[in-house]
């Protein structure tokens, strides 16, 4: 992992199903920047992640990962990434401490290190009480926080988010973004996908806007604002997605 | 108004719905599924015709047919109560959408009386595709009296479907979810279990003393035959009138269920909803220290799936427990224990059937049972190691279960070892494979999950497997080269169950 490298680069990705999802997608995210792709239904936002995941073989171009090519060492890539998708992937009959035993035992991270960082992260996000609870039981909050806390056990370099923040309530919520901010600040890189623009607005770094399978606008709050020209300063970032991506599209959402 | 919206009747929409549900899960759901059907009822009644020739000379007198079939009767209606106990508990499982139907203006009882015909229909599928085309078949022969086997399937299955949803709930109400569960699938396997050993008396004792002891319940006279305790045979021999009463009994005792039972079973699906499954403590991860390697932790969360699925000690059981007559028969008369006599044989095909049926259902478990496939896929470790990790648990569950006896057997018939061995590891190959690449569904909800759309024509498939290198270990035995037709047969059959390319892509 050399400095400067980009934690994620995308290269003319496509990807088609009955109809094109991806559509020549081009993106680059630097080591520990925190960027938001954003879009309406149906845009290409979990597609292109689960590609970048290796869940899924882009017809066309190409992904690297810290200078990996992900499609052809895809071992090496997954080492770095962690993904979590917006409907939270848990086994109901394990425990939260089995199930964080589990992914690090599949990232293979040295077990005192793992249980340390277990209980620091079980901790945190306020599951320790429920540490030996089969998950089964679990709300979809503590759900999406166990898979949060799984997520980060093995010390990911680049996070892939899918609507992190789907059912949680405020004070999860809080949790979690602080907890993302802190992995960037530790130099960690993120690219979270959000119908919540107001956590875009705050967290991101830089926001991409995807429509069509295609990357409408790309930069920070500012740049975005400024394509709107200079009577446009004040706007928020749901009035530059309502005027990128057309307000039905957004309603359709 | 579309048909679809103009149903008002709850009861009748709920039928239609949980109809439609079962009939697309069904093997004959498909688009040629009508056809498929025909063609198949067709088949077994040509098979039961076939079988019903047989029959034509037998005459037994009126005191040994109602005793044949009183014990039919109940031989059967064991059977279909340890299902319906077992079915009723795994209503416990079937989270989505019941709660979310118990969150709808529909009252409970209708859900509840609608997944009770749905149980009913389900512990009487199996007899009615066994019994009702040899009845057919007896009645196109000119023994019309036979027609009772109709209605009296449906009491069988409207009673023990209404005893086993008591049970169920009236075990809820003295315990928690996962209690009742672990204590209704004991029940289903205990009557299960006596029920075969019972169907198995000539097996484990002397003919002359089994015949004698089936004998003593007989009614002595014909005219002791119209006592009331006879009453189910005479309606199984076509007598309309114990018949009706036995019909108007089932459907009340449906009926008093689904209205009795209401309030327990909302708070019963309450509990469900509100987590009480599965809560138990589970300490030990909390005291031990992480274990590390990801191989092992893959083998290890597999296991511990497997090991926590509920219901699986009850199945696994149930896959088991025809090999205790078989044992107990060679056991039991030391001439038949010669390596080349039947019932060494059957001594060592018994554990290659069992072998087979273990293998699929425990490698099915741990497909359809896998609800973070995908956390897996995005991890550092190759499909490979995670189909090897699956395989590999799915063995150690055959191990851990078949060991002890197949070492035992080995022991005791040391001429029947590389037969049974090489039948074993033929039959666990060719279902774990099947499993693994067609996973049978093995509860209502993996019907949804089931992607490659095999359903329950999996379980056919694999059990013909069985059945073949069961064949082909008594071949073995016989020392016959004719061992290796049904066991190529296997393979061959394997080998067009094998994913196609595009499908390789949905796996891992």
């Amino acid at each position: 992992m050399l400095p400067g490298m980009d934690a994620l680069r995308i290269v003319g990705l496509r990807k088609t199903f009955i109809r094109p999802a991806v559509d020549g997608l081009d993106l680059a995210i630097a080591q520990g920047e925190f960027f938001a792709l954003l879009g309406p239904n149906g845009a290409g936002k979990t597609t292109t992640l689960r590609m970048v995941a290796g869940l899924l073989k882009p017809d066309e171009g190409s992904i690297s990962i810290f200078g990996i090519d992900a499609l052809k060492d895809k071992i090496a890539a997954k080492r770095l990434v962690a993904w979590l998708p917006e409907e939270p992937l848990l086994y109901e009959l394990l425990t939260p401490m089995e199930y964080l035993e589990f992914v690090a035992g599949l990232w293979s991270v040295e077990p005192v290190l793992a249980r340390a960082r277990a209980e620091e992260f079980l901790g945190r996000l306020g599951l320790w009480p429920h540490r030996n609870e089969r998950c089964g039981s679990f709300s979809r909050g503590m759900r999406q926080k166990t898979v949060l806390a799984g997520a980060l056990i093995h010390d990911p370099k680049l996070l892939i988010l899918d609507e992190p923040l789907t059912g949680l309530d405020a004070a999860a919520a809080r949790d979690v973004k602080d907890l993302l901010t802190a992995r960037v600040a530790g130099g960690s890189s993120i690219i979270l996908t959000t119908h919540i623009l107001e956590v875009a607005e705050r967290l991101a770094d830089r926001i991409g806007i995807i429509a069509e399978g295609r990357l409408k606008a790309l930069g920070s709050l500012n740049d975005l604002r400024a394509t709107g020209g200079a009577d446009r300063e004040r706007d928020t970032l749901e009035d530059v997605f309502l005027r990128l991506v057309g307000k039905q599209t957004v309603e359709a959402a | 108004m579309s048909g679809v919206f103009a149903e008002r009747n709850t009861l009748a929409l709920l039928l239609r719905h949980e109809a439609r549900l079962i009939w697309r899960g069904s093997l004959f759901g498909g688009r040629h599924g009508w056809a498929l059907l025909v063609g198949f009822v067709v088949l077994l009644h040509a098979l039961g015709y076939g079988v019903a020739i047989g029959f034509t000379n037998v005459h037994l007198k009126i005191t040994d047919q109602v005793l044949g079939a009183t014990l039919a009767l109940l031989f059967v209606g064991g059977l279909m109560l340890a299902q319906a106990v077992q079915r009723a508990s795994e209503l416990l499982d079937d989270r989505t959408d019941l709660s979310w139907l118990l969150s709808t203006p529909v009252p409970p009882r209708h859900i509840l009386a609608v997944r009770l015909l749905a149980v009913a229909g389900a512990v009487s599928l199996y007899w009615l595709l066994l019994l009702v085309p040899l009845a057919d078949g007896m009645m196109f022969l000119g023994r019309g009296d036979l027609v009772g086997v109709y209605p009296m399937l449906l009491v069988l299955a409207l009673l023990v479907t209404s005893c086993g949803f008591a049970l169920t709930f009236v075990l809820l109400r003295l315990s928690d979810v996962r209690r009742t569960r672990a204590l209704a699938n004991g029940f289903a396997t205990l009557i299960g279990a006596a029920v075969f050993l019972g169907g198995q008396t000539r097996s484990l004792l002397p003919a002359s003393v089994s015949d004698r002891f089936w004998q003593s319940f007989a009614p002595a006279s014909e005219v002791a035959a119209h006592g009331p305790q006879w009453l189910p045979a005479r309606a199984l021999m076509g007598e309309l009138q114990p018949m009706l009463l036995l019909l108007g009994i089932s459907m009340a005792a449906a009926a008093a269920a689904s209205w009795g039972l209401q309030r327990w079973f909302a708070a019963g699906a309450q509990a469900v909803v509100a987590g009480a499954t599965g809560a138990r403590a589970g300490a030990r991860a909390d005291r031990r220290p992480f274990r590390g390697g990801s191989m092992a932790c893959l083998v290890r969360k597999e296991v511990m799936l497997l090991h926590r699925y509920p219901g699986l000690a009850g199945l696994a059981l149930y896959y088991t427990i025809y090999l205790v007559p078989a044992v107990v028969a060679v056991a039991g008369r030391p001439h038949l224990q010669g390596g080349g006599a039947p019932g060494a044989r059957l001594l060592g095909v018994a554990p290659v059937l069992s072998a087979g049926e273990l293998a699929r259902l425990f490698i099915s478990v741990t497909m359809m049972g896998d609800e973070a496939a995908e956390l897996t896929r995005t991890a550092p470790v190759t499909s490979g190691a995670l189909r090897a990790a699956k395989l590999c648990a799915a063995s150690l569950g055959v191990l851990s279960i078949l060991g002890l006896p197949v070492l035992g057997l080995g022991a005791s018939l040391p001429s029947a070892i590389p037969a049974m061995m090489a039948g074993i590891l033929g039959n666990v190959g060719c279902n774990l494979l099947l499993g693994l690449w067609r996973p049978a569904p093995i509860r209502r909800t993996d019907l949804r999950r089931d992607r490659r759309g095999w359903g329950g024509l999996v379980n056919v498939v694999g059990f013909m497997f069985s059945g073949a290198w069961s064949i082909a270990t008594w071949q073995m035995l016989q020392g016959s080269f004719m061992a290796l037709v049904p066991a190529a047969l296997s393979v061959g059959g394997l080998w067009l169950c094998r994913p196609k390319r595009e499908e390789k892509n949905v796996l891992f």
